[in-house]
């Protein structure tokens, strides 16, 4: 049974006597509650689940820090983060216990889902892989989605992603085994998706009800009795794969009946933002700004719950000229003779633009905190060291208060005993209420918490 | 162009053909073992290479296959018109090599529906616009509803769409969507953009659905439908839907007939869209989306633009179009041709006359340095570092790409830098020594760097060089135990190697069937490969015993 929910332009129609009204709405603070940690009809704000994730690791002498606990100093590498350190636990020396079968990839897939990656290689043709199951993005989106209109928003900063071996390398967010989804390079794009047509901003009036939408409705419903008839001719697996088109059609229809009744009370933090142009294309600090702007109105607006930031790719040949590079990223962690300082430099870069990210979070005001107090973020890659393709002393960043959960101000951790890295998956996605007891498959499984980093 | 007429095929198909209009003769065996040496005890086709017994054929299970980007964007041409889709797509990931094997499974994610949606209405819109929609629906509306003519266009368009023709539960469906629509915004052509619109979403039209038929002339076995190898041979040889002509051939049920596969597959061979489809599969073949991601070292190579990789590009597809299609050549001359077509910037980096604009075709002087397939500077720069060469990268690709022969990972942990030119090793060569002085390196690297160690007269964007950080070069190399030197020694050797010829049909049934090839499958590897020597090693003739053979024709269907 569905549940009825009158929005206010129903309400609002109502009261003009059937005609369309357009009256400005008030909105704001008014629509959270008196202690500004709920909405006014009772729902507490949302709990956010965030992935970024960047290729071919750090240099691990100039990445972890020296000290552990409250009181650590940021490293050489992590130095961008000083304006959210309170925000951020550095965890460092544990291990990703899925097995190292193929450099980068088996990296990949053992910290965004716990699980092994599964070897696509028949033999005689190039080498390929993909997830074995869902990458945690995907895990927490079916707990957290909600009222938001999209299930989750993958984003992609650099595109010089590896794209000749499989799903593995090229995306970081998976529904399961061959089932990727692929990011949006395009901040203009993100825009459209979010902000575009059917967006209603807090105070500015609904349009009327476009008759396109319903109609387009039921092309979808169309689509949808061609998919069912065509699945009765497919086998299993084919099967599996028509049903995934099919979720993606009843999410579409959903997005579309969002938009024809305003179901969700708009936030108070939420603010239309401007319609961006598009950074030419690797301008990677233009484009980081840009999609950090959107990523944090995404969340305001609870248009999503659920993001992943595909910074740079595994095995990634992102030319970082910002910091000098001349030279594709992947090479360079393998050719740059001594200290690598271009290596080093690049690194750190990343870093600072992850905190681009959490900055904008922070500054987000939303009811008495800000979007970070309500996420939990993992931010790690696909290798320790992108030399020897390690998977010991991996390096991961937690960042997010979850809303009390994880550890406020941030610690650094460090392993003495190469946990298994699955543990920082679960306590993340515990701590956005996830009532899970175990996580990960074969040796990435974990049933135990890192209670260092929660509060 | 077109391919003389060669009756070199061994075992002629026994299809009453010659009222048809084709030479029985022309039409390649279906037997999956023709052309094979067999065991005299058995009388079952064996190896020519080993003499070993082969296992008996057995089609591959079927796999839905999504269109590609490119297929869908043909489609789009070939239904609508040139539309200008402004939405981008979701991209191709290619898996064991090709797209077509990741379009057979992977799927539609969420974010790429909203991207179908959106660019289904593009394309609607433009169907709709007054420029298009007359010739496009075929009749003229007598008002906002009209049945009639919303009928017999979307008979007619869903048709091209499917390709096949819709149930009559689908065109109701797509009729009522049309005339819904029409009705709500009191436009006639609102419904012709909503029904398209639909159609363009329907996973009937973005998915290939080949899912076959039992073979009434053999029990057990499964077919492709008449309509299901339209599809698939307009696909493999034009990357796009079937045309009108192929559909009434699949309409009259006879593609299921050799006679009439093989008579449509000449005709589709014929157009210079096959020409174009066989180019992609060059390209995916020798990996060539790589070359869009180089990242070359800007300070090193100023002069590597995107203008020169574009000309690289163009070099390697347009030589192997000239001699496979242009010259209907036998595709090993690739190894040691001079042909090659340069724009300003590549003849630039050639050292050969600039053209006055475009791309033409030019030879590289007789006793230069850079001669066959392997010395394109688009393979070059494409299997080396930034700044450096790789001969480990070169010889990966001479063993993945042309071999077809698989390669290890590094086992983790080992550091697999390249020790700085220095005094003890001032040359590449000196320096890889790491890798021969190591037995658990030179297990794989043995395979992989004397296959590149010859093109080091090469740097990593492709141009010649005299000598390695001023030092003299040393060319020579080995493949499998034969030394040589140069490109031009190993072209010679891989010119004459017969493995180097069944990798290429590999790759090709991939390719066509969306599938690494299966060991029910080998005998029929081994066939075409004989076959393709047979026919002198022609294209043409390579894709005509493909088409015509029961692993285009036949699938596995499992327990449902």
């Amino acid at each position: 049974m569905k549940k009825l929910v009158l929005s206010r332009r129903h309400v609002l129609r109502g009261a003009a006597g059937g005609v369309l009204a357009t009256i400005a709405l008030p909105t704001l603070e008014a629509m959270l509650n008196s202690s500004g940690t709920a909405y006014a009809q009772g729902a507490p704000l949302p709990k956010r689940f965030g992935v970024f994730f960047w290729g071919n690791g750090v240099r691990l002498a100039r990445w972890n820090p020296t000290a552990t606990g409250a009181d650590y100093q940021l490293s050489e590498q992590l130095a961008g983060l000083s304006k959210v350190k309170n925000y951020v636990s550095v965890v460092s020396g544990m291990e990703i216990k899925t097995g190292n079968e193929r450099g980068h990839h088996a990296g990949c897939v053992g910290i965004l889902s716990g699980a092994p990656m599964v070897t696509q290689d028949p033999g005689g043709a190039p080498f390929a892989s993909t997830f074995s199951k869902p990458s945690i993005d995907q895990v927490a989106a079916t707990y957290l989605k909600g009222t938001a209109r999209f299930r989750s928003l993958e984003l992609g900063i650099s595109r010089r992603v590896t794209t000749g071996e499989g799903t593995t390398l090229r995306y970081l967010s998976h529904n399961g085994p061959d089932n990727p989804n692929p990011p949006e390079y395009s901040p203009r794009a993100v825009f459209n998706r979010l902000f575009g047509t059917g967006f209603v901003a807090p105070g500015q009036t609904a349009p009327p009800v476009d008759p396109r939408l319903a109609l387009r409705r039921s092309v979808l419903d169309a689509v949808l009795a061609e998919a069912t008839s065509l699945q009765a001719k497919l086998g299993a697996a084919d099967r599996q794969r028509i049903d995934q088109h099919m979720t993606g059609i009843r999410e579409l229809e959903n997005q579309i009946r969002a938009i024809e009744s305003t179901v969700t009370p708009p936030p108070s933090a939420c603010k239309a933002p401007g319609s961006p142009t598009d950074p030419a294309s690797e301008r990677l600090t233009e484009i980081t700004d840009a999609m950090a702007g959107l990523l944090a109105m995404a969340l305001a607006c609870d248009q999503t719950r659920v993001f992943s930031i595909q910074f740079s790719g595994s095995v990634g040949g992102t030319v970082y000229s910002e910091v000098g590079a001349t030279r594709e990223h992947h090479g360079l962690t393998h050719d740059e003779a001594g200290d690598q300082p271009t290596c080093n430099a690049i690194n750190a870069f990343i870093v600072r633009k992850l905190a681009t990210f959490l900055e904008r979070l922070q500054q987000t005001v939303e009811g008495t905190g800000n979007l970070l107090d309500r996420c939990a973020i993992l931010a790690s890659s696909d290798v320790a060291e992108g030399q020897p393709h390690s998977l010991r002393d991996y390096p991961i960043i937690v960042a997010g208060r979850a809303g009390g959960v994880l550890r406020y101000p941030g610690v650094h951790y460090r392993s003495t005993s190469r946990e298994n890295t699955s543990k920082v998956l679960l306590t993340l996605l515990q701590s956005v209420g996830m009532p899970l007891t175990s996580f990960g498959t074969g040796g990435g499984t974990t049933t135990e918490v890192l209670s260092a980093i929660r509060a | 162009m077109r391919p003389r007429v060669r009756a070199l095929f061994s075992g002629l198909s026994l299809v009453a053909a010659g009222t048809f209009g084709c030479q029985l003769a022309e039409i390649p065996s279906t037997d999956p073992g023709a052309g094979l040496p067999v065991d005299p005890a058995t009388g079952k086709p064996i190896d020519p290479g080993t003499g070993e017994a082969l296992p008996g054929f057995s089609p591959a299970p079927i796999s839905v296959g999504r269109l590609t980007t490119a297929q869908y964007r043909n489609v789009v041409r070939d239904l609508v018109g040139p539309v200008q889709l402004t939405t981008e797509l979701e991209t191709d990931t290619a898996v064991n090599g090709f797209i077509e094997i990741g379009a057979a499974r992977t799927t539609i994610s969420p974010a790429a529906v909203e991207k179908f949606e959106a660019a289904a209405f593009e394309i609607g819109k433009y169907a709709a616009s007054s420029a298009v929609r007359g010739a496009l629906v075929g009749c003229t509306p007598r008002a906002t509803i009209d049945t009639t003519c919303t009928r017999s266009f979307l008979t007619r368009f869903g048709r091209r769409a499917f390709r096949r023709p819709l149930t009559t539960e689908e065109l109701n469906r797509w009729v009522g969507v049309a005339e819904n629509s029409a009705r709500t915004l009191n436009d006639f052509y609102a419904g012709v953009e909503f029904a398209v619109a639909g159609i363009f979403q329907s996973p009937n039209l973005l998915f290939r659905v080949e899912v076959g038929e039992p073979d009434p002339t053999k029990s057990g076995r499964f077919r492709y439908t008449n309509y299901e190898l339209a599809t698939r041979l307009s696909f493999l040889l034009w990357n796009t839907a079937p045309d009108d002509t192929l559909l009434d051939a699949a309409s009259a049920g006879t593609l299921v007939a050799t006679w009439s596969l093989f008579e449509e597959a000449k005709r589709l061979l014929a157009d210079p869209r096959a020409r174009t489809a066989m180019s992609n599969f060059q390209s995916e073949r020798l990996g060539l989306e790589g070359m869009d991601n180089l990242g070359k070292d800007r300070t090193a190579f100023p002069a590597f633009t995107p203008t020169l990789v574009t000309g690289m590009r163009e070099d390697i597809l347009r030589t192997i179009d000239y001699v496979a299609f242009e010259q209907n050549g036998d595709v090993r001359d690739l190894f040691e041709t001079r042909v090659s077509f340069v724009n300003g910037e590549l003849a630039g980096l050639y050292g050969v006359t600039k053209p006055a604009s475009g791309i033409v075709r030019t030879l590289l002087p007789n006793t230069g340095p850079r001669v066959g397939l392997l010395a394109k500077a688009g393979l070059l720069a494409l299997n080396a570092h930034t700044k450096e060469t790789s001969p480990t990268l070169r010889g990966k690709f001479v063993r993945e790409r042309l071999l077809c022969q698989g390669i290890a990972a590094p086992p983790p942990d080992v550091v697999t830098i390249v020790p700085p030119p220095n005094p003890n090793a001032p040359t590449m060569r000196e320096r890889l020594a790491s890798h021969r002085n190591s037995p658990s390196c030179y297990s794989c690297h043995g395979a992989m760097d004397p296959l590149g160690l010859p093109f080091e007269n090469f740097d990593a964007i492709g141009a010649y060089r005299a000598t390695d950080n001023g030092y003299a070069l040393d060319l020579s190399g080995d493949l499998d135990g034969r030394t040589y030197t140069g490109p031009a020694g190993l072209g010679a050797l891989l010119k004459n190697e017969p493995r180097v010829i069944e990798c290429s049909v590999r790759q090709l049934y991939r390719y066509a069937t969306g599938h690494v090839e299966l060991e029910g499958e080998t005998v029929l590897i081994k066939s075409m490969t004989q076959r393709f020597a047979n026919a002198g090693y022609r294209m043409p003739e390579l894709l005509k015993v493909l088409i015509v053979s029961d692993g285009f024709r036949y699938l596995t269907r499992s327990a449902q």
